[in-house]
């Protein structure tokens, strides 16, 4: 095992004036060399809270209560200020939906590719100009000459998640991580885009971190899939394991939440209600309150993230006692 | 078109100012739907599914051609009329937040409606909303919340409720999962199968999820580029679909695969929906289609039946059925 990016027991919150919001709630994740590792989970799961938290990336209301975030051998979390922008966009690359780190409608495409090789001194301007048309080309912008002089908003969507692909790319980082890299595009769109992602990232040899809520997307282009609900992890498995023979009960709601494209109106199985807000941190299994299967002992303990099979982990009561009778 | 359609429109044609041109948003569309029918409307952003949508319940009018509900030409009626009819014909929108006046609550949005077409006592209404409340799948507790207390999919409900407090008859439903998450997009779509059965109601379910739309429609219409460029039942489209265009838009669809060795490539057609203002000449999608011929930069393809009620314009199919 050698993981590139480990996240141990994060838990974040965001204290307001009358309540807090639990956000994160002990959270462990490690991604290996190599691997492209899928995050998912229902809107306000914790996805983004916990990815922007390991990079210092959350704004001031946020409160990291505890964990650490191990990468290259120290702890994001523990590093100041200049360290960290070191390791960030050069040894990490960030897609981030909404943030400030997307692309800057004020300046040109062109210039800001080249900002994270300029930034962090990798080559000379004329160099670094050369290489981030070859990366726009790469990436498969049309006329890439001509988007370089462009602004963002002069873009189609699908260019501009190019654009901010080439940003995230362009001092060769050894790990990205994407939020929902194209969750806003049309289908036929999406496809193109996440092809030239999963080239460009094969070529290079990156690791990848994915969040997205599409399982399809999910278990068409990683290795692996985390699913976290209440900033925790529910089910951890390999991506055949996740297909064929996923147990949390998550996991399985999710599942049975897609809509089959097969022309049949059988009924969906969906998920009861819309996901937990945290006031509290949850005391049991967060998913208490919409799981079909819970019984006593998920509203007062937590359960624990068990290993269930090589590469095979879940977090519930009736997964490990099913287990532990059959073992 | 039949007589007995609820809704009909009828090489309808759309256009927009921009700068100095004008663009079609909608060209040369017809279609229509029966009493408590469902019709989904699919294709790539900018396709001019939402224009349809709004011409069809009488929100935005035609340049050309006509709109026709319960046999009455919404062009040709009086303005009065024209309110009342459009107390028939609902929409609801993908954004709930932004549609609902946020300083007043659930149930007062609820009853707006019926405020402004005067409709029931202070009473009647009330007890309307409470059953409207719990038709969509909330309580009557829910009426004296604030939008701001409630989450996306309980909105979404709210809106629906909202846009059946007069009794419509069809329903314009325009991307209203998009907003969602899987599991309260699968529990809204539930919801709406419901009600076309108890409240008698028709559907023009806008979507670019083609799972969603072939979930509940009957029948199917694809758009590209302001034109519809296939139509047929649900089924026939699903196991077969013949124009070019919607066999993209099939293949682009990421499903779970059965294993990791059986994912299928991702390859699907290039490029995007090309601006209005630079139309492509003959076949709109020839820039992009993988069977494009000479004749399909020259002329507009024809309409040709290619199944039961399934319709598609291509002139790769016009030369199979030649052939
Ligand atoms: N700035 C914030 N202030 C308060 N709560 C927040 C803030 N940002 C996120 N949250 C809450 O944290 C939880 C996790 O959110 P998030 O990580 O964005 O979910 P996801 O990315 O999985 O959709 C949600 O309950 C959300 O409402
Ligand atoms: N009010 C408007 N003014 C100018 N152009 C418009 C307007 N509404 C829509 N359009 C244009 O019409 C075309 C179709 O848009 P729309 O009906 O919204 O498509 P869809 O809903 O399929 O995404 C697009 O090119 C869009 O930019
Ligand atoms: S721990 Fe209990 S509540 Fe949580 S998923 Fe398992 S059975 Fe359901
Ligand atoms: S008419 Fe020609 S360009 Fe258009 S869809 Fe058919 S084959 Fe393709
Ligand atoms: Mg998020
Ligand atoms: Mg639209």
């Amino acid at each position: 095992m050698s993981a590139l990016f480990q996240i141990n027991d994060l838990a974040v919150s965001f204290p307001g004036r009358d309540q807090t919001v639990y956000a994160v709630n002990g959270l462990s994740l490690a991604v290996e060399t190599g691997e492209w590792l899928g995050v998912v989970g229902e809107s306000g799961s914790g996805k983004s809270v916990s990815l922007l938290a390991s990079l210092q990336l959350l704004s001031a209301t946020s409160r990291i209560d505890r964990g650490q975030v191990w990468f290259d051998g120290r702890d994001l979390l523990r590093l100041k200020r200049r360290p960290l922008r070191e390791i960030l966009g050069r040894k990490i690359g960030v897609i981030f939906q909404n943030l400030a780190n997307g692309l800057d409608p004020s300046m040109r495409v062109g210039v800001q590719v080249m900002e994270p090789m300029l930034a962090h001194a990798i080559c000379t301007k004329p160099e670094a100009r050369r290489r981030a048309l070859d990366l726009l080309t790469e990436l498969g912008l049309s006329d890439p000459e001509r988007q370089f002089e462009r602004y963002p908003f002069e873009l189609s969507g699908g260019m501009r998640q190019r654009a901010m692909m080439a940003v995230a790319l362009a001092a060769e980082p050894a790990l990205l991580i994407a939020d929902e890299p194209t969750t806003a595009l049309d289908t036929t769109v999406q496809l193109q885009v996440l092809s030239v992602l999963q080239e460009a990232c094969r070529r290079r040899q990156m690791t990848v971190i994915m969040v997205t809520h599409d399982l399809g997307v999910a278990t068409n282009v990683c290795d692996r899939v985390v699913v976290m609900y209440g900033g925790q992890v529910m089910e951890n498995a390999e991506i055949d394991t996740f297909i064929q023979a996923s147990v949390h009960p998550y996991t399985q709601g999710l599942k049975g939440s897609m809509i089959p494209l097969n022309g049949t109106h059988a009924p969906i199985q969906a998920i009861e209600g819309s996901a937990d807000i945290f006031h509290q941190v949850p005391r049991g299994c967060p998913f208490v309150a919409r799981c079909p299967v819970a019984f006593e002992r998920c509203h007062t303990e937590r359960p624990r993230l068990v290993s269930l099979a090589d590469g095979h982990e879940a977090a519930c009561h009736r997964v490990e006692e099913a287990t532990a009778h059959v073992g | 078109m039949s007589d007995n359609a609820l809704l009909a429109i009828d090489q309808v044609t759309k256009t927009f100012p921009w700068g100095k041109h004008r663009i079609e948003a909608v060209r040369r569309v017809s279609l229509s739907i029966g009493t408590a029918e469902t019709l989904g409307l699919v294709g790539e952003s900018g396709s001019g599914k939402s224009t349809l949508g709004r011409l069809a319940i009488g929100l935005l009018a035609p340049d050309r051609g006509t709109v026709t509900v319960s046999g009455v030409n919404l062009g040709a009626v009086a303005p009065r009329t024209l309110r009342t009819m459009r107390q028939t014909l609902q929409i609801v929108f993908q954004d709930p937040g932004a549609a609902l006046n946020a300083r007043v609550s659930v149930a007062a949005n609820i009853l707006e409606p019926l405020v402004v077409h005067n409709i029931g006592t202070r009473d009647e209404r009330l007890r309307r909303v409470g059953r409207l409340l719990e038709r969509v799948g909330l309580t009557t507790a829910h009426g004296p919340a604030m939008p701001d207390e409630l989450s996306g999919g309980q909105l979404q409900r709210v809106m629906i409720a909202r846009a059946l407090a007069l009794g419509p008859k069809l329903l314009v439903c325009d991307e209203i999962l998009s907003a969602l998450d899987l599991s309260v997009q699968a529990q809204v779509l539930s919801l709406l199968d419901d009600l076309r059965t108890t409240e008698d109601l028709a559907y023009l379910f806008i979507s670019h999820n083609l799972s969603a739309v072939a979930y509940l429609s009957d029948r199917i219409g694809v758009m590209y580029l302001g034109e519809l460029v296939e139509w047929a039942p649900t089924a026939a489209l699903v196991a077969a679909p013949k124009h070019p265009y919607t066999q993209a838009l099939f293949q682009s669809i990421l499903e779970v695969p059965v294993s990791k060795a059986a994912r299928k490539s991702l390859t699907g057609i290039p490029g995007e929906v090309p601006s209005a203002i630079d139309r492509p000449s003959g076949c709109a999608f020839h820039t992009r289609c993988p069977l494009a011929m000479d004749i399909c930069r020259q002329e507009a393809p024809p309409w040709l039946t290619v199944g039961d009620q399934h319709q598609a314009a291509c002139h790769a199919l016009a030369a199979v059925e030649e052939g």
